[in-house]
């Protein structure tokens, strides 16, 4: 029988504490991040403090999203 | 997105009585998260349904982040690594059986993301693509959490007769699995 070829496309998936990164509020990350590019969904957990975040790790590292998320976090 | 699952899942309207004092809590911390009464009351209702409830089924308790890193601290490596060896053979199989019905590689997996998304044991980041799974869970609990950490992974998944590769440091352990 001939095997249909489906090509699994890399996948990224993190999951951030709000508490390590050091905010007490997440207001306006979720749209901020969304605008990076390589990242294709965001959920802010208000209850849990955590930000997932699913992305192309072709193009973006968890690292990078992680420093992004210290970065817009400041000032607001 | 609970659990890594369902970026949008169905809701549907009901209608509860609410205790006064807890429904002004609410409104309270909605508008200081600046988000709707709506999103937060979804959110404590998931975080009991995918977590809470099944936690308690194993006596979980929660001390501080300070307490527990000085636990770990104090704590005799021999005792870690042979404590992390019995929970990990029989903790992950009792929460996913009662979770999901089911103990397997994804389900396994499912319980290390849920212990990042409602218990704050670990920062999570996966990346699959076709030669396997790369998990990396990163922390500040210190070398005894990872060592814990590598044993009761390596506990869950012999359980399942699989061996992943393991690599850790004094805050982070990473785990790779081969492609399907």
């Amino acid at each position: 029988m001939k095997q249909s070829a489906v090509e699994l496309q890399p996948v990224g998936n993190a999951i951030f504490s709000l508490y390590t990164l050091g905010r007490s509020s997440c207001s306006g990350l979720e749209r901020k991040l969304k605008k990076l590019p390589g990242i294709t969904e965001v959920y802010v957990d208000y209850v849990a403090d955590v930000v997932e975040v699913k992305f192309d790790p072709s193009k973006i590292k968890s690292e990078e999203i992680r420093s992004q998320m210290k970065k817009l976090g400041a000032g607001t | 997105m609970p659990a890594s699952k369902n970026p949008r899942p169905k809701t549907v309207p009901k209608s509860f009585r609410i205790d006064e004092s807890a429904i002004v809590a609410v409104e309270k911390e909605a508008a200081a998260q600046q988000v709707s009464p709506n999103t937060l009351v979804n959110q404590i209702l998931t975080q009991f349904s995918e977590f809470e409830r099944f936690a308690k089924r194993i006596s979980t308790v929660k001390p501080s982040s300070f307490v527990f890193r000085g636990i770990l601290e104090a704590a005799d490596v021999d005792k870690i690594i042979e404590l992390a060896k019995t929970a990990g053979s029989s903790i992950p199989q009792a929460f996913v059986t009662a979770k999901s019905g089911r103990v397997d590689i994804d389900s396994l997996l499912d319980h290390l993301r849920t212990l990042a998304l409602y218990a704050h044991l670990y920062e999570y980041s996966e990346n699959l693509d076709p030669r396997g799974q790369v998990i990396t869970m990163i922390h500040d609990f210190g070398l005894n959490w990872s060592i814990f950490l590598v044993h009761y992974i390596t506990a869950m998944f012999e359980q399942m007769g699989v061996s992943p590769k393991l690599e850790m440091s004094d805050r982070s352990v990473i785990l790779s699995l081969p492609g399907k």
